[in-house]
């Protein structure tokens, strides 16, 4: 059995998640305190149980965890607070998990919660000048990699938008996302046209949310009186950033495509052993881009992969079950530990009306501004 | 501004370590090896299409939408973002681009960088 970086062996055993919305007059706390007692209650584990914890968030302000965390009881535990852009929440849980792996914690609490803020970046204030104004919207860089992906391979624009399709209709079936609603393939078409192929209804909503998860070492299965029936095995944690690219070898690929290799590496498994994977598809070309790098389907075959309903669900490798950062929503520091919980809901028999069947191994990847990218490997043993 | 009066120069750190181009010049070290010690030089502002799109929205204060972006190699392996005026040629992978100073939308005394095809300059 691999183990998390050759140490302890980590488990999932709690989760709980504060539905993804639209901009609220709720206070994060009452987000973020909705998803960390729902993590509690569903392993059992009290509050004065948790060691340390690790706070996912970009946008609230400094020392966000106390601010929650005192209307839990004040027991001292160690608080630290993680802000890596859209992987701030994959940072916290990574956190944790070698919190956990490396002995100083045995019952660790990650919990990512955002509001919607200004989106600031410190690529903005680097005291540099880019060639161009749009280097601060995404989306250009991604329509960018969209025009070249479709002329390379030949893949008519309309690929791009099934993506929508299928993650909007995965979350219609996810009482946790923050759009409920199926598309057609004419709606996700004929929605607002934001940059080149990409329509408004293939882009990610802006919005908040909490999302929690408890792991544990087997002393703290043991502490808590669990059988670890529930629980879930963490196998391996990568977290790696943006090297110089080429011309030909784009770093928002090659980043996702090296730290996936690495955390299959290291969880000892390989690309068709995945039964499910949760990603960054802030932008519909994305998750083609990644299914192929991420080695899940051939180069220039993610679009027939897709259309061949094999990321489904159901299908052998489904992929954003959740409804992914499209439709389930991307509050940013929840986000990467919603993932979390989507693949232990998922392994554990409980995504009710979205059930993957089978569900043994999985990764969890995100992005942070294409310069971050972390990937959890989930097994359940 | 070129010697030319019309096109732009862009200007690169030379590494006087590895003698690799870092982007922009004031860059606080090469982007290869670190070496701080960068010297700024001017090259013809130039480049080759990789990839094309049109950005719809959101709006920009400082340019009129939509807008054309290019992805550019603007020197050996160095990839930029950049506005793009296609002047009705077919943005074809592989085209070549000239850096121009076009007026921005709110203060024509104030000009944004764009490229063009070569011929269009």
């Amino acid at each position: 059995m691999s183990t998390l970086k050759g140490k302890r062996p980590v488990y999932v055993v709690g989760i709980g998640i504060d539905p993804y919305s639209f901009p609220t007059e709720r206070p994060f706390v009452e987000l973020g305190l909705s998803a960390v007692r729902t993590a509690l209650a569903d392993c059992g584990a009290q509050w004065p149980q948790v060691e340390s914890a690790y706070v996912g968030t970009s946008s609230i302000g400094m020392a966000v965890g106390r601010v929650m965390f005192r209307h839990l009881g004040s027991t001292g535990l160690a608080v630290t607070q993680v802000e890596n852009a859209s992987a701030s929440g994959s940072s916290a849980f990574r956190m944790a998990c070698l919190d956990v792996a490396s002995g100083v914690s045995d019952i660790c609490l990650a919990v990512g919660v955002d509001k919607t803020g200004d989106g600031k970046r410190a690529a903005s204030k680097d005291g540099l000048e880019g060639l161009s104004p749009t280097r601060a919207i995404p989306a250009v860089r991604f329509a960018l990699l969209a025009d070249r992906y479709c002329k390379t391979y030949g893949v008519d624009p309309v690929v791009l938008a099934q993506v929508a399709v299928k993650n909007h209709g995965n979350a219609a079936k996810n009482p946790f996302a923050q759009f409920r609603k199926e598309r057609t393939i004419e709606s996700v078409m004929g929605s607002t046209r934001i940059v080149g192929d990409i329509t408004q209804q293939q882009c990610c909503p802006r919005g908040e949310g909490a999302a929690a998860a408890i792991v544990v070492s087997e002393e703290g299965l043991k502490r808590l009186g669990l059988s670890g029936d529930r629980a879930v095995r963490v196998a391996a944690s990568v977290s790696t950033s943006e090297t110089v690219g080429t011309p030909t070898k784009p770093s928002m690929i090659e980043i996702v495509r090296h730290s996936t290799e690495a955390v299959l590496a290291e969880a000892g498994v390989t690309p068709k052993d995945l039964d499910m994977i949760e990603l960054h598809d802030a932008f519909s070309i994305e998750e083609l881009l990644y299914t192929e790098c991420m080695g899940i389907c051939g180069e220039g075959q993610a679009g027939d992969y897709l259309m061949s309903g094999a990321t489904q669900i159901g299908g052998e490798c489904a992929v954003n079950a959740s409804g992914g950062l499209i439709g389930m929503g991307h509050p940013i520091g929840p986000t990467g530990l919603g993932q979390v919980c989507e693949i232990t809901r998922q392994m554990r028999g409980e995504a009710e009306g979205r059930q993957h069947p089978n569900t043994k191994t999985a990764l969890a990847h995100m992005v942070g501004l294409g310069t971050i990218a972390v990937g959890h490997v989930l097994v359940k043993d | 501004m070129s010697e030319d009066g019309k096109t732009l120069d862009l200007l690169f750190g030379k590494c006087a370590a590895c003698g690799g181009l870092s982007f922009p010049a004031n860059a606080y070290g090469c982007a290869t090896c670190g070496e701080p010690d960068l010297e700024t030089i001017a090259v013809p502002g130039c480049g080759k299409l990789l990839a094309f799109t049109t950005l719809y929205a959101p709006p920009l204060p400082s340019i009129e939408l939509p807008q054309g972006v290019g992805e550019i190699e603007i020197a050996d392996g160095i990839v930029e973002e950049a506005m793009v005026d296609a002047h009705g040629v077919e943005m074809t992978p592989g085209l070549e681009l000239i850096a121009m100073p076009k007026p921005t939308k709110d203060d024509p005394e104030k000009f944004d960088l764009v490229f063009v095809p070569e011929g269009a300059a």
